[in-house]
């Protein structure tokens, strides 16, 4: 439970900056970026908690951060979360009517003004949809790093596997289904509420 | 005023927008700048708060060059006014009004005066509306919001970029009358943006004419359609002199001077009224001759029978004789 929130908010930490960030550059950077964010999507799971315990192995010799438990699968969690928040951010800020922030210069906002009293509340609920969208998406992976000795309902249903009892399985999966289920209907309600304003 | 020297104004790569722009604003006129879309008349408003600056040029706002002035400080003394969309529809009515007043850092008791102050005078009840969102208003009503906003810090300039393009023609006629009757009660200097002729003759004291970033013709109402420049009456005017020539004229020609004997018949007409106010007030009252006056001095009278006789002769005229234009 603790991992998916840290994890989540360790992703938003980097992705609203990057995503506030790219959206306002007008550079080349931006599509560069949001492939490579992409990318990390398409490796599977599985494969990604591997690659970065061996990576990890790799590097113990300069860094003796520990290879298994939080820290893998902390890593492996926020990688995963990056992207829908990223893109929402960015899509976001730039489908904002460039009328509205053309009027907010007008009236003397300066840019930071801009930023925090129009383009991020008008762009609030895409942003939160990325959010929820990279909750859900945690809550599932999560159940995978206990591979990695994260703990949580992950291993109920991995022990369960290795003794073939249905029970210890479901005992993980159906809370982790109905946490899913739970914090993805309070965010499209949440993000609901902000458009429904509006 | 505003005075714009020798602007010229060029977007990368090579597209010119302004040739040469030279232009003086005058203290307490609605200046309107009429021209096609791709004329150069949004970008020419831009420049006085910044949100464009002259590749050439200087411009001037109360004897200072702006050029030199801080932006941010220079917007928030500049009201500005666009079509409704121009509205943050995530704040509600007093929020979006506030917007300036809370930027100069006003007392939260002022602002609150203030915005009632404003909504009173633009015909929208406080209590009922504050609290709405724009979506919830009336094209009408969230364009006098609109206005209201641009009004707000009680700037001495406000500048308006077809302010009135997204309302239907009834609405926007009304608007347009509510504005300019706003106008008069206020000193403030208003640059007016449109493409609509019709509206750049009621609205405007004077008529700024722009095509392809060149400033053709400055000139009031009255002279811009008796005189236009040539190539623009081929084009437009020519078709609707007979209508404008009634927005513009006005009733003085066809005024009896006064004869001594004043009649105390309720609607008074000035020297100022034109002939289509005029026409619409002799529809509604059903009288023979109405009271002309001055600065509550009586000047004359105005007999129905002569004003549609004047207007008759207008109508004549038309078509022009276009072989005396010079080709």
């Amino acid at each position: 439970m603790e991992l998916t929130f840290v994890s989540l908010l360790i992703a938003m930490l980097i992705a609203i900056p990057l995503g506030v960030f790219l959206a306002r550059s007008k550079g080349r950077a931006s599509p560069v970026i949001l492939r490579l964010t992409a990318m990390i999507q398409t490796i599977p799971g599985l494969a990604l908690i591997a690659l970065v315990v061996v990576v990890l192995a790799a590097l113990h010799v300069i860094f003796p951060f520990p290879t298994t438990g939080m820290l893998p699968a902390l890593i492996v969690l926020v990688l995963y979360a990056l992207l829908p928040i990223l893109s929402n951010t960015y899509t976001g800020l730039l489908q904002v009517s460039p009328n509205v922030k053309n009027v907010a210069n007008a009236m003397g906002m300066t840019p930071r003004q801009v930023l925090f009293y129009v383009e991020i509340p008008l762009s609030l609920p895409i942003l939160i949809n990325g959010v929820r969208i990279a909750m859900v998406t945690t809550i599932g992976m999560v159940t995978l790093t206990s591979l990695v000795g994260s703990g949580g309902l992950g291993d109920l249903i991995v022990q369960g596997l290795r003794t073939m009892q249905m029970g210890l399985v479901l005992a993980g999966t159906l809370p982790a289904a109905i946490l899913a289920i739970f914090f993805d209907i309070v965010l499209t309600k949440v993000g609901n509420h902000f458009t429904a304003e509006c | 005023m505003i005075r714009f020297k020798g602007i010229w104004k060029t977007f990368p790569p090579n597209h010119t927008v302004l040739e040469d722009f030279n232009l003086e604003i005058r203290e307490g006129e609605t200046l309107v700048i009429l021209g096609k879309s791709g004329s150069g008349k949004t970008t020419a408003l831009q420049l006085i708060n910044r949100l464009i600056d002259p590749t050439k040029g200087e411009v001037f706002v109360g004897g200072k060059n702006i050029l030199f002035l801080d932006p941010i400080e220079l917007r928030r003394n500049i009201g500005y006014a666009v079509q409704e969309i121009g509205l943050f529809p995530h704040m509600t009515v007093e929020e979006n009004i506030a917007i300036v007043p809370k930027l100069l850092g006003w007392g939260d008791k002022k602002i609150d005066q203030r915005i009632d102050q404003l909504m009173e005078m633009l015909g929208l009840d406080p209590a009922k509306y504050r609290k709405r969102y724009p979506l919830k208003l009336s094209g009408g009503q969230r364009q006098r919001i609109g206005v209201a906003r641009a009004l707000a810090a009680d700037p001495p300039i406000v500048l308006m970029d077809e302010p009135f393009g997204a309302l239907d023609p009834i609405t926007r006629e009304r608007t347009q009358k509510e504005f300019l009757e706003l106008k008069s009660k206020m000193k403030k200097t208003v640059v007016f943006v449109t493409h609509d002729l019709y509206e750049a003759v009621t609205m405007g004291d004077r008529i700024a004419l722009m095509d392809q970033g060149k400033l053709l013709q400055v000139a009031t109402p009255h002279m811009f359609v008796e005189n236009p420049p040539s190539a623009f009456e081929d084009d437009f005017l020519g078709q609707h002199r007979f209508q404008l020539s009634l927005l513009t004229k006005t009733i003085t020609e066809c005024m009896d001077p006064s004869i001594g004997k004043q009649s105390a018949i309720s609607p008074r007409l000035s020297p100022q009224t034109t002939l289509m106010e005029a026409l619409n007030i002799f529809r509604e009252e059903n009288i023979k001759a109405l009271p002309v006056f001055s600065n509550s001095s009586y000047r004359g009278e105005i007999r129905k029978e002569k004003l549609l006789d004047q207007v008759l002769d207008l109508l004549m005229q038309e078509p022009k004789n276009y072989e005396t234009a010079d080709r």
